[in-house]
This record gives structure tokens, C-alpha cells and sequence, in this order.
């Protein structure tokens, strides 16, 4: 299937200050899809839209080729959500809380939900408040795939946890895209883990997408390049996040190919950039 | 299977996989017929992502040197031997340029790098 | 719908046992001092209480968002929770009912008052249409403090309208004042009798205030900013 499994045009959405604008973000069925950015640049805003949590100034979402206003609830059954702190009812165990959440879902499957629960070493008649942060998120996402969902959406879900239940959760995405219908959708602040698995990356910065394509395809272009300040006459307008040093100066470039066509980089020293390099630049370029 | 992949390699994920595989059937570990793990089976083995494998077995693909049957898999394909060893220099060539731009890049002389060649040449070979 | 307001139940379970115990004590003393009317203010406070409680466990960085994520309709959310309001005032008045029915056979003349009844519907049936729009729009916090202000002002309002009108009584010769107190005692009247009639007056508005207010609570729940 080669359709997208969500599609948001010119989206936006202003909170006071705060301003979402033009968000067009498009992720074909079958892949996952790390949405990064600072805290405050958007992102839960942009996950709670598409939940239909909050409402939109304008724009379109499209989940499974659907609205998500019009089709919510045909929308919903299939997606499963994990929010950045997942909260249910406190008091109730978590065994309660699945019992209550199956009874909404059309297609929830018990063994599902029990195999996980196994599997994270959860006991289900704890209650949720007894339970730890990393236990929280692993019940959360427990619940959130039980219902045999097309669509897996996490808000931050690895914020705050260990190594090791973070490698837990990347595990899990992996089995879950292993069905070439899914997809998957999922913030974070913590690059490392998108760098990984995410087949595409959207940055947001400010309320704005900067950039939202293959992974490899940003990594392979986007360039650090250093080099003596004498080295820098000329070269300004194409470097983004310029830092200087006092040997040397340090700035982000867009595109690779470009860049070696226009200028001669046989003085600089051209690096791989990481997310968070990328993201690093970004956030000086304003300042 | 093991494909060997590093994050301190610089060439791309996807080029360290095909390169991966093809050193396998060079060296005659994967024989014509030989089944491949699927795309998503891969990247989920590598914790790597599923472009980046469906793009190395793409590389292969287009060398003639896997074969993806829709719906079953892909199989090593039924290559040339000819081919193959034609390949196989191509994959030498490289490797030596390799080798002599950073001899010229440190300022070796050609005299000394033909002499460090022949002698190992002699040696190993 | 069924599950949302057997959860309502299900969380305030603790709390629940002991409103039924504290509204029979409350009904027993008031048969046996023979003061009905006392019963409206302890039954208002634990109606009142029992879905704030529900309220404050669906706030939105608690149950809502594990609400809204699944396929339920906003507004089933919203009428799930007049609905249990309603359920809450048969449970308030559960064991004055009850006491008032098993003293009968025991000999002790226990008539229901059916006016005090009416009344504390009323009252309990107003407190939820104001207080569940205020709660879908802006949550619980705010909700929580609008509610004290308003009734703070409710109360100063009306102390200050009951010395107004005695003033209006006494500077106006009761020939010319007819036309205004007249009905108005008519009206108090109708609606202080303690009879069936009344009370079911006093439901009707009930139900005509909550579906009003649950509309306007479907309307800023689905725009809220949450």
C-alpha cells in the first residue's frame, strides 16, 4: 500500500504567544516518523491536533486518508496514543483500566494486552499509582497497542526513562512496523532514539517545520563544516548557526552537493551531522 | 546472518548494508537461491530503519545481484560468474584508490608506495 | 454512556458508602426531630461534593486525556456526567426514602416531604447546570474557584435583597403593593407546599435547567482549549 497513513496540510494554530504556522507534515503507511524539536517549538501541539484534543485555526489532518474531525471516532479506534506523562485514574488498577478502555475499542485483544504486561514485568493489580515513571509509560503503551491500532502516535514517550526501557520501547516500534499497513508517529527531544529507527524525520522549531523528509537523506546533506575564520569571507550567506571560536569557527550546511559545487572546501573539515547538531545550529540561528 | 555495520564507518547505513551483502556473495557465504531476511525482519534485527534497508537491497537490486519476488522475498540472485569477477576488480580498484589517495594526502611519494606494494605483494600473495 | 457513569461510580466507590451513611444518619435525626426541611443542605453539599470528586478524577491532565484519546464522543462524555449527577441525587435520597418506608410498618409516622424534596432537587439539579459548563470549558481548578465566588455572591445577593424587599415592604402601603407581593406570595406558596405537585414543579425546572446546560456544556467542551 503506498497511501499515507497521515497527512496534515497547512496547518496552524495560535495559543496566545504562542504560534503554530503551516504545518505540513506527510508520513506514507509502513514507516516511522521521529517528530523533533525543543520543548515549546510544538510538537505536543501538534500531536494534540491530531487527536482532535484541542481545535485547529485552520488547515486539514488527514489520518488513514480521513479528516479527524468528520471521522473521529473511525479515526481513533485505530490509533493508539501515548500521552508525554500518561495518566489514567490513579486510584484504579491497571487491570481496571484496561477492562474500561476495551469496552470502547472494536477490535481489543486480551492476549495482547496480557503478553505485554508479561513481557514488561507489570503486574495488573497494581494500581496506577503505585506504579513507577518507566512502568507508567510501558502500562500506557500497553494499552495503546491492544487494540490492534494502524496508527501508533507517542508524544515524548521516552522523556525522563532509562536507557534501557528506551531500547525496550524501540524494540516494540520495530515489531509493531513490522506489518507493513502501520505506521508511526512519535515525538522526542532525545534525537539519539530517532536516529535510530525513524525512517523520516520533521524538525519543528518555533511553531515552523524546517525541514521534514528521510532520515538518511537529511544526514547524508546536512553538513558541519569547520575551519579558520580566514576561510570564512564569502562562505556566510550558505552557513546556518555560525559559532566562532577563537581558532575556528563551526557552522551547519544545508546541502553537501551544493556547497562543494559553490565554494572550495578542500581547507575546511566537512562532518557528519547528528539531529542534534542540526537542531543545536537551529536554535543559534535565531539569537 | 551477520552484516557487519558501524556508526564510526563513514560511508551511509545503507552502503556499509549492500557492501555488507555483497562481500557475502563474493566470498561465496551466500550462494544463488539463498533466501535474504526480509526488509522489515533486517532493519528490525539492525535497529535500524526500514528505508535504509529496503534501499540497501534497492543498491543490490539494481546490480543484478539479489532478486525481490513480491509477496515471497528476496533470493540472491543468479548472477554471472564473469560478472562477478569483473565485479570483484571493481571492488579492488576502489579499494586501492582508497589507499593511494591518502598516500597522496599525507605525502607519501609514489616511489615508496610502489615498494611498500610489491613487497607485500611478494610476501602475502 | 452505561460505562463512563459506572466508572463516575466506580471511583467515588469509597466515598459513595460513606455519603450513604452520612445522608441515613442525617434523615434519621431529621424524622426524629421533625425538622424535614433540614435535610436540603447536608443532601446539596454531598450531591454536590460527589461530582466535583468525579470532576477533579477527568480533569484535563488526568482522565481526559485517557478519554478523549479512545472513540468517545465528546458529548457522551459530557452527558455521561449530568447523567450521574441525576444518579447521585436518587442515591442521596436513597436512605431518607428508605427510613421514611421501613418506619411505616414499625408504627412511627414518617411522611415524606415531598416539597423539602423538590427543593433539594432543585438546588442540587442548579449547582450542577452552573458548575458543568464552567468544569468542560476551563476545568477543574477554575471551575472550583468560580463556583466559591459565585456563591459567595449568591449569598450576598440575596441578604441584601431580603433587607431591600422588607424595606419596600414597610415604605410601601400594602394597597399599592399588592399587584407586586401578591402574585409573588401566590408563587411562594405554589412552590412551598408540601406536595406531590410542587416537587414534580421542581423536577420539571430541574430537567429543563440540566438540558440546557448540558447543550452549553457539549458546545464549550468541543471548543474548549485544553
Amino acid at each position: 500500500m503506498e497511501d499515507n497513513i497521515l497527512e496534515i496540510i497547512n496547518l496552524s494554530r495560535s495559543y496566545g504567544k504562542f504560534k503554530l504556522s503551516d504545518v505540513n507534515i506527510v508520513l506514507p503507511r509502513g514507516y516511522i516518523m521521529g517528530f523533533v524539536g525543543a520543548n515549546g517549538a510544538g510538537k505536543t501541539t501538534t500531536i494534540k491536533l491530531i487527536m482532535n484534543m484541542i481545535r485547529r485555526d485552520s488547515g486539514e489532518i488527514n489520518v488513514f486518508g480521513k479528516d479527524n474531525i468528520k471521522y473521529e471516532m473511525q479515526i481513533k479506534d485505530k490509533i493508539g496514543y501515548v500521552s508525554e506523562q500518561p495518566v489514567f485514574y490513579d486510584d484504579l488498577t491497571v487491570d481496571w483500566t484496561a477492562h474500561f478502555a476495551k469496552k470502547f475499542y472494536s477490535n481489543w485483544d486480551d492476549t495482547i494486552f496480557t503478553g505485554l504486561l508479561k513481557r514488561f514485568n507489570i503486574d495488573k493489580t497494581k494500581k496506577i499509582n503505585q506504579l513507577s515513571k518507566g512502568m507508567k509509560m510501558k502500562t500506557a503503551l500497553a494499552l495503546a497497542l491492544s487494540h490492534r491500532p494502524e496508527l501508533l502516535i507517542l508524544d515524548e514517550p521516552t522523556s525522563g526513562l532509562d536507557p534501557i526501557v528506551r531500547d525496550e520501547l524501540l524494540e516494540i516500534l520495530m515489531e509493531f512496523i513490522q506489518d507493513e499497513k502501520r505506521g508511526v508517529f512519535f515525538s522526542s527531544h532525545i534525537t539519539s532514539d530517532i536516529e535510530k529507527i525513524a525512517d523520516y524525520v520533521t524538525l519543528i522549531d518555533n511553531g515552523e517545520i524546517v525541514l521534514s523528509e528521510e532520515k538518511e537523506d537529511i544526514l547524508n546533506r546536512w553538513k558541519l563544516v569547520r575551519g579558520d575564520h580566514r576561510e570564512l569571507k564569502g562562505l556566510k550567506e550558505d552557513l546556518i548557526g555560525l559559532r566562532l571560536s577563537k581558532t575556528y569557527f563551526e557552522a551547519l550546511i544545508k546541502d553537501i552537493d551544493a556547497f562543494e559545487k559553490k565554494h572550495d572546501t578542500s581547507s575546511l573539515v566537512v562532518d557528519t551531522a547528528n539531529l542534534d547538531d542540526i537542531l543545536l545550529h537551529l536554535a543559534r540561528r535565531e539569537n | 546472518m551477520f552484516i557487519p555495520i558501524s556508526n564510526s564507518d563513514p560511508r551511509p547505513l545503507y552502503e556499509q548494508i549492500s557492501e555488507g551483502i555483497k562481500n557475502k556473495i563474493l566470498k561465496g557465504e551466500l550462494l544463488p537461491g539463498d533466501a535474504l531476511p526480509s526488509i522489515r525482519q533486517l532493519a528490525q534485527d539492525l535497529k535500524i530503519s526500514v528505508i535504509t534497508t529496503k534501499r540497501a537491497y534497492f543498491e543490490l537490486e539494481q546490480q543484478k545481484l539479489i532478486i525481490t519476488r513480491p509477496g515471497k522475498g528476496s533470493f540472491i540472485a543468479n548472477y554471472d560468474v564473469n560478472e562477478m569477477a569483473s565485479l570483484n576488480l571493481l571492488e579492488i580498484e576502489h579499494q586501492i584508490k582508497g589507499v593511494v589517495a591518502y598516500a597522496k594526502r599525507t605525502g607519501v611519494l609514489r616511489k615508496d608506495l610502489e615498494d611498500i606494494f610489491y613487497k607485500i605483494l611478494k610476501e602475502e600473495y | 454512556m452505561f460505562h463512563l457513569v459506572a466508572k463516575d461510580f466506580y471511583i467515588n466507590r469509597k466515598y459513595f458508602l460513606l455519603v450513604i451513611l452520612i445522608a441515613g444518619l442525617i434523615s434519621g435525626t431529621m424524622f426524629y426531630e421533625n425538622n424535614i426541611s433540614g435535610i436540603v443542605f447536608p443532601l446539596v453539599m454531598i450531591c454536590y461534593g460527589m461530582l466535583t470528586r468525579s470532576c477533579y478524577h477527568d480533569d484535563k491532565d488526568r482522565g481526559n486525556i485517557f478519554l478523549r484519546m479512545m472513540p468517545i464522543k465528546p458529548s457522551t462524555i459530557v452527558f455521561s456526567k449530568y447523567v450521574f449527577g441525576l444518579l447521585v441525587i436518587v442515591v442521596g435520597f436513597f436512605p431518607y426514602m428508605a427510613i421514611s418506608f421501613l418506619g411505616k410498618p414499625l408504627g412511627l409516622e414518617l411522611n415524606i416531604e415531598y416539597g423539602a424534596m423538590g427543593i433539594s432537587v432543585f438546588i442540587i439539579s442548579f449547582a450542577h447546570s452552573i458548575y458543568l459548563p464552567v468544569f468542560f470549558k476551563y476545568g477543574y481548578m477554575k471551575a472550583r474557584t468560580f463556583q466559591t465566588v459565585f456563591y459567595i455572591g449568591i449569598m450576598i445577593v440575596s441578604l441584601s435583597l431580603k433587607s431591600f424587599i422588607e424595606t419596600i415592604k414597610l415604605s410601601i402601603p400594602i394597597s399599592q403593593g399588592q399587584w407586586l407581593i401578591k402574585p409573588l406570595s401566590n408563587m411562594v406558596e405554589l412552590f412551598s407546599q408540601n406536595n406531590v405537585m410542587s416537587s414534580i414543579m421542581y423536577i420539571l425546572i430541574s430537567f429543563i435547567m440540566l438540558g440546557i446546560s448540558a447543550i452549553v456544556s457539549v458546545r464549550l467542551y468541543q471548543t474548549e482549549r485544553r
